[in-house]
C-alpha cells in the first residue's frame, strides 16, 4: 500500500478520480524500466542510491513513485555463493581478531583455506545481505503497459485500504470473489436484488473498525485482482481521503491487474462432465457458474446452467455436491422450493455419502460414481421439459 | 510471542511487531502490561497495540525518556505519567562505570572539501528560499517539497552527497586505524552514521559488522564470540544502540551519527556496564567546518547537562 501523501487523484463533487498511468506515461516508464535494467547484476544499494538522485528524464513525481514501488518489487535481488557468506564472515573476522599480520595476508590465507581467490572472498563476504544482493532480471519481459496496469491496481488498492465501506455488484464468477472475501476474513454480506442478474457483496472497510488496521486494508485490497475475472463488476467505496469522505468507483474496464487465472473448473468431475455433456447434447449450452439464486438469507451458486439453444427459456441449473448427508440435500431442496425453482438438478457422489438415512424423494437427483453420466441428466430434462423441447432434445441426441 | 512462536502463558513476553499484530486477539487476557523501551511508542502506528489492550495496569521502562510534547501526551494516555526517574550520576558507580570522552576533530582533504562545499551550495540554493517562504516549516516539509521538482531532487541529492562525504572521509579513516591499533587488546565498539560506512569499515579493518541486515541467529553468535573474546571489535550503525544484550566493551568510537541526544546516550551507555576498576573511553570523530559540528555540539551539550556535568 502506498501512503496517503503519494495517492494521486482529483476529486469532483465528492467522487475520487484516481490519476491512472496511461499511454501518455509510457515514454518515461520505458526510460525508468531501462534505468532499472542498467543495474541488473549490480548490488541493490547502488540502485537505491541511484534512484534517490534526479533521474535523466522528466516525469510526474506521484506517478513515478508509484511505478518505482512496482519496479522495486519486480526487480528482486539474489545472492550467489557456493560457500555460505555467514561462514566466510566468521572465518575471516575471527582470523583477523587473533592475527597480527597485515590485512592483505589475513585475507589471502583465509581465502586459500576456503579454496577461493583473494578478490572472490571479498566479493562474496556480504553478498547475502539485502542491500548487497545482486539485482536480478525479472523473469517476465517488462513493458510500460504492464507496469502501468500493475501500478494502477496498486493505486486502487491503496484507496480501498482507506475505505469505510465497499459495495461490489458481481456478475459471473462471483463465487471466486465471495470465497476469497471469506478466506481473508473480511466482514462482508452477500445479497441479491430480485430480478437482477448480479449479486451484491457489501464489505465493511478498515476505517469503520475499532482502529484503522493496515492488515484488514491489505486483505480488502487483495480482493481487487479477483474482480478482474468476473464477467462484470461495479465497485463503490466510501473512502476517507484527507479527513474527508469521498466516493471511489471502479468497474469492469478500469485498469485492474488480474489475479492468476482462476481454475476453469473446481474439480476433475466438473471438467469431465463439461466435456462429455457438450459432446452428448449438441443442442444445449452449458454455462459455468451462472447467476446466484437468493433463498431466505442464503445465496446459492449453481455450478452450471444448461440452456436449450433453440428455446432459451428452457433452462436447468445443475449443482455437483461433494461430501453430503441426506439432511444437507433435504435443506437444499427446501431452499430451492422456497424460490419456486423446479429446474434444478443435484448430482451427488455415491461414494461420498456420510450418512445412512434416506435421501429426499422429490429431488431431481443424479447419483454418480467418479463421473457424471450426461445421459442421465438429459433424461431428467426430457422427462420434465415440455413436449417441444423434449422432441428437440431427442433430435439432438439422434 | 514472536519469530513464529505464538504461545500464551500467564506471563507472556512479546515482540513489538507481534504485539501490534495480535493485540486485537489477546489484549483482553492480561492484567499487567510491561512495555520495555517505551520511548518507541507515542509516535506512530505501534500505538494501536497499546490501544487494543485492555490491561488496567501498565508499566513503561526506558533509559532515554522522550521530551517531545506530543509524544509525552500520547504516552500519558496509553501508558501513564512518569512516576520514577534516575539520572546517570545516580546510576554511576553501582550501575554504570565512569568514562572519559575525547572529541577528535579532523579535516577534509582538498578534494573532499571541494566536493562538500559544492554539494552544500547546491543544497542551500533550494533550501534558503524555501525556508524564507515557509518559516514555520520543518525538515519533513522540505523533503516533501524537494520531491516535487527536478531542482528539489537535485538539492536533496546534494545533501545526501555531502552527508556521504563527511560520514567517513580519509582523515576519519586514518584516525580510526590508529585508534584500533592503539586499543588492539581492548574490546571496541565502532558506531557509524549509516550501514554503508559500517560495511566499508568492516572490509577495510576486517571487523565484524552488526547491522539490521545481519540475521538474528548470526548476530547472537557474533555477540557470543565478542563476549568470549574471539572477536575484539564490532562495527554497527544503529542496531547496537539498543535492544540487544551487548557484552561489556571498554572503548567506543563514534565515527558519526545525527540522530541526536537519545542515540548518543544509548551508544555511550553500551560501554558503561560496571566492572570493578574499569574506566571506559569514548572517542568522537568530528569533521571541522561541516554540518557535523552542529550535530556534535547539540548532542554534547545535552550530554554535558545530563551526564558529564553530573559525573
Amino acid at each position: 500500500m502506498i501512503p496517503e501523501s503519494s495517492l494521486k487523484f482529483s476529486c469532483i463533487q465528492g467522487v475520487v478520480i484516481p490519476r491512472y498511468l496511461d499511454a501518455r506515461d509510457y515514454p518515461w516508464l520505458r526510460l525508468l524500466i531501462d534505468e532499472y535494467m542498467r543495474f541488473v547484476d549490480a548490488p541493490k544499494f547502488e540502485l537505491l542510491r541511484h534512484l534517490k538522485s534526479p533521474l535523466p528524464f522528466i516525469s510526474p513525481t506521484g506517478k513515478r513513485l508509484l511505478a518505482m514501488h512496482i519496479l522495486n518489487g519486480l526487480f528482486r535481488a539474489e545472492a550467489k555463493s557456493k560457500i555460505p557468506p555467514k561462514k566466510l564472515r566468521a572465518m575471516l573476522f575471527e582470523a583477523a581478531a587473533v592475527s597480527s599480520e597485515i590485512r592483505e595476508s589475513i585475507v589471502s590465507s583465509t581465502a586459500r583455506s576456503l579454496a577461493l581467490q583473494d578478490g572472490e572472498l571479498e566479493t562474496l563476504l556480504f553478498c547475502d545481505l539485502p542491500n548487497e544482493k545482486r539485482i536480478k532480471k525479472p523473469e517476465i519481459e517488462l513493458n510500460p503497459s504492464f507496469v502501468a496496469l500493475y501500478a494502477n491496481s496498486l493505486l486502487i488498492q491503496s484507496f480501498l485500504a482507506r475505505a469505510l465501506s465497499v459495495t461490489i455488484q458481481l456478475e459471473g464468477n462471483a463465487r471466486i470473489v465471495v470465497r476469497q472475501a471469506k478466506l481473508r476474513g473480511l466482514i462482508c454480506e452477500l445479497s441479491k436484488v430480485p430480478n437482477q442478474t448480479y449479486a451484491t457483496l457489501t464489505i465493511s472497510g478498515p476505517y469503520v473498525l475499532f482502529r484503522r488496521t493496515l492488515l484488514y486494508g491489505r486483505a480488502l485490497g487483495e480482493l481487487l485482482p479477483q474482480l478482474a475475472w468476473c464477467n462484470r463488476f461495479r465497485l463503490k467505496a466510501r473512502c476517507i481521503i484527507g479527513e474527508r469522505e469521498s466516493l471511489l468507483e471502479v468497474s469492469s474496464g478500469d485498469p485492474v491487474f488480474p489475479a492468476k487465472t482462476p481454475k476453469q473448473f473446481d474439480s476433475k468431475v466438473e471438467e469431465k462432465f463439461s466435456k462429455r455433456f457438450l459432446k452428448a447434447a449438441k443442442g444445449w449450452d452449458l454455462i459455468r457458474e451462472p447467476k446466484a439464486i437468493e433463498s431466505d438469507d442464503t445465496l446459492i451458486f449453481p455450478d452450471f446452467l444448461i440452456r436449450e439453444r433453440s428455446n432459451p427459456n428452457n433452462e436447468w441449473l445443475l449443482e455437483i455436491v461433494g461430501f453430503w448427508i441426506p439432511d444437507y440435500l433435504r435443506k437444499k431442496m427446501v431452499q430451492l422450493r422456497k424460490v419456486k425453482l423446479q429446474n434444478f438438478i443435484l448430482c451427488v457422489d455415491a461414494t461420498l455419502n456420510c450418512s445412512d438415512t434416506e435421501i429426499p424423494k422429490d429431488a431431481h437427483l443424479v447419483r454418480f460414481n467418479k463421473n457424471i453420466d450426461p445421459e442421465s441428466i438429459i433424461k431428467i430434462i426430457e422427462q420434465n421439459s415440455n413436449n417441444d423441447s423434449r422432441k428437440e432434445c431427442s433430435n439432438v441426441r439422434n | 510471542m514472536g519469530d513464529g512462536k505464538r504461545n500464551i502463558a500467564p506471563i507472556t513476553v512479546c515482540t513489538f511487531e507481534s504485539g501490534y499484530r495480535y493485540m486485537s486477539q489477546i489484549g483482553n487476557q492480561f492484567k499487567l502490561l510491561v512495555i520495555d523501551e517505551v520511548h518507541h511508542f507515542g509516535n506512530g502506528i505501534r500505538d494501536e497495540a497499546l490501544e487494543m489492550s485492555t490491561c488496567p495496569f501498565r508499566l513503561g521502562l526506558t533509559a532515554t525518556n522522550v521530551t517531545k510534547d506530543t509524544v509525552q501526551v500520547k504516552l500519558r494516555d496509553t501508558v501513564g505519567a512518569t512516576i520514577y526517574e534516575l539520572t546517570v550520576s545516580e546510576l554511576k558507580g553501582k550501575y554504570l562505570s565512569p568514562f572519559e570522552l575525547f572529541t577528535i576533530q579532523v579535516d577534509l582533504n582538498l578534494k573532499e572539501r571541494k566536493n562538500y562545499d559544492a554539494s552544500i551550495e547546491t543544497f542551500r540554493k533550494a533550501y534558503l528560499p524555501f525556508a524564507q517562504l515557509h518559516p514555520d516549516s520543518d525538515w519533513i516539509d522540505f523533503i516533501r517539497y524537494t520531491q516535487k521538482n527536478y531542482e528539489g531532487r537535485q538539492a536533496y541529492s546534494a545533501w545526501q552527497n555531502a552527508k556521504r562525504i563527511i560520514s567517513f572521509p580519509q582523515a576519519k579513516e586514518t584516525t580510526l586505524a590508529s585508534l584500533l591499533a592503539q586499543h588492539r587488546e581492548n574490546k571496541v565498539l565502532i558506531f557509524t552514521p549509516d550501514t554503508a560506512t559500517a560495511y566499508k569499515i568492516s572490509k577495510k579493518h576486517l571487523v565484524m559488522p552488526i547491522t539490521s541486515d545481519i540475521k538474528r541467529g548470526e548476530r547472537e553468535e557474533v555477540l557470543s564470540k565478542f563476549r568470549d573474546g574471539k572477536l575484539k571489535t564490532l562495527v554497527s550503525c544503529r542496531v547496537l544502540n539498543e535492544g540487544l544484550d551487548v557484552p561489556d566493551a571498554e572503548v567506543a568510537v563514534i565515527v558519526g551519527g545525527n540522530h541526536g541526544e537519545r542515540e548518543h546516550i544509548q551508544r555511550i551507555g553500551r560501554c558503561l556496564r560496571p566492572v570493578l576498576g574499569k574506566s571506559a573511553i569514548v572517542y568522537e570523530l568530528v569533521v571541522r567546518d561541516t554540518m557535523e559540528v552542529r550535530h556534535w555540539k547539540r548532542r554534547t551539550q545535552s550530554l554535558d547537562t545530563r551526564v558529564i556535568a553530573q559525573i
